[in-house]
């Protein structure tokens, strides 16, 4: 596999510089009376925005800073061009923060975490970051013959690297028997609820569903013959004055 | 009903409708990750970048992958990483009770020989 950095021996000094090929100049805080087009160079106190996303591979990171140092020489001549437009006015040459700064202060949240998980198997850092000299120790027996480590310091390597076995990682929790329990109890304190509903809330029903008030509604529907072929009236005998058996 | 089975046709479950390129070979998918791990200056990451890939496929690694990757954790003087491949393996295999087994078996003079311990052996593998 060829080194990246061949591609870039063809280019000229200057364009060498504008892809930040060559060491950077120390950033200074110069404010422009005019526009400048000048080459830019100040990629580690950039605004992160101006940059590719981080990706986890040490080749292509620098790539992305030359990637990045590209972006921002775009948008650096966009933005005077823009200006150019508008008039002549004071600006910052460059987008990076300058003036005493600095680089921005790396959060934890952008750093590569611990995870246990199943399908990545090998998080990528070591669950211990800070070795006390008793692990550190331990570490250098490691760099010899493993069959010399007992099985209590072969453990204590593998949690050095890792927070929780497969098994210890796999384990159910148990928290559907709370999940169920917790829908039982609402669904029985609901019940209560409608009871108490019932007899303290609800008025009494409409007269129509009085016994004797159904009685006549059940004559009124053989009187007027509903349904007689297959449904209702069907299944009452007239003769006789019965339901068919 | 009887003349369905003269329509429907069951095809190899391990074939593919590729319109078009090579199919890779289970023989060519072994040899290069056997290359891949067999690298002598392989670095932790890359270590890394390819065991979680290779578990990421649907397939358990053959022995002879295996050993490579192990045999790099040896060059890394990597022991936790070593016993953890051996159970993501196992992990891997699911339901399949009988793969992790044999590939123990399989593994067995290396493991011998670089002196890892299996999961079961130190214990780990339980809770």
């Amino acid at each position: 596999m060829q080194e990246p950095h061949d591609v870039f021996e063809k280019y000229s000094p200057e364009l060498r510089l504008l892809l930040a090929l060559e060491p950077e100049p120390e950033c200074r805080g110069t404010e422009a009376d005019s526009p400048r087009t000048g080459p830019a160079h100040c990629l580690s106190s950039c605004p992160w925005f101006f940059l590719p996303p981080a990706t986890h591979s040490r080749r292509s990171w620098d790539i992305s800073q030359r990637v990045g140092a590209f972006y921002n020489t775009l948008g650096l001549m966009l933005a005077t061009r823009a200006f150019s437009l508008i008039g002549k006015r004071a600006i910052s040459t460059s987008v990076c923060v300058r003036g005493g700064h600095g680089v921005a202060k790396v959060e934890d949240y952008t750093l590569p975490a611990y995870f246990d998980r199943r399908e990545t198997p090998l998080p990528d850092i070591a669950y211990v970051q800070t070795l006390t000299p008793e692990q550190k120790a331990l570490k250098e027996k490691e760099k010899g013959s493993w069959a010399a480590l007992s099985n209590a310091e072969k453990v204590a390597l593998y949690h050095l690297s890792f927070k929780q076995s497969f098994a210890e990682m796999n384990q159910g929790t148990g928290e559907w028997k709370s999940v169920v329990g917790g829908i039982m109890f609402f669904v029985g304190l609901t019940g209560l609820v409608v009871l108490w509903q019932r007899k303290y809330v609800y008025g009494p029903v409409p007269h129509t569903l009085d016994p004797e008030y159904k009685q006549q509604e059940l004559q009124r529907m053989l009187d007027m013959r509903m349904n007689p072929v297959e449904g209702f009236s069907a299944k009452w005998d007239y003769e006789n004055k019965q339901w068919k058996k | 009903m009887f003349f369905l089975n003269s329509i429907i046709k069951w095809s190899p479950v391990a074939s593919r409708c590729y319109s078009h390129g090579k199919v890779e070979t289970d023989e060519e998918f072994d040899a290069r990750w056997v290359t891949y791990f067999s690298k002598p200056d392989i670095d932790g990451w890359e270590l890394r970048k390819g065991m979680n890939t290779l578990i990421g496929y649907d397939l358990v690694p053959e022995p002879k992958v295996l050993d490579s990757a192990l045999r790099a954790c040896r060059r890394l003087n990597d022991l936790a990483s070593a016993i953890r491949i051996l159970e993501a393996v196992k992990d891997k295999a699911g339901p399949h009770k009988d793969i992790y087994p044999y590939l123990i078996q399989e593994l067995q003079p290396t493991l011998a020989e670089l002196g890892i311990s299996t999961p079961e052996e130190l214990g780990i593998d339980k809770l």
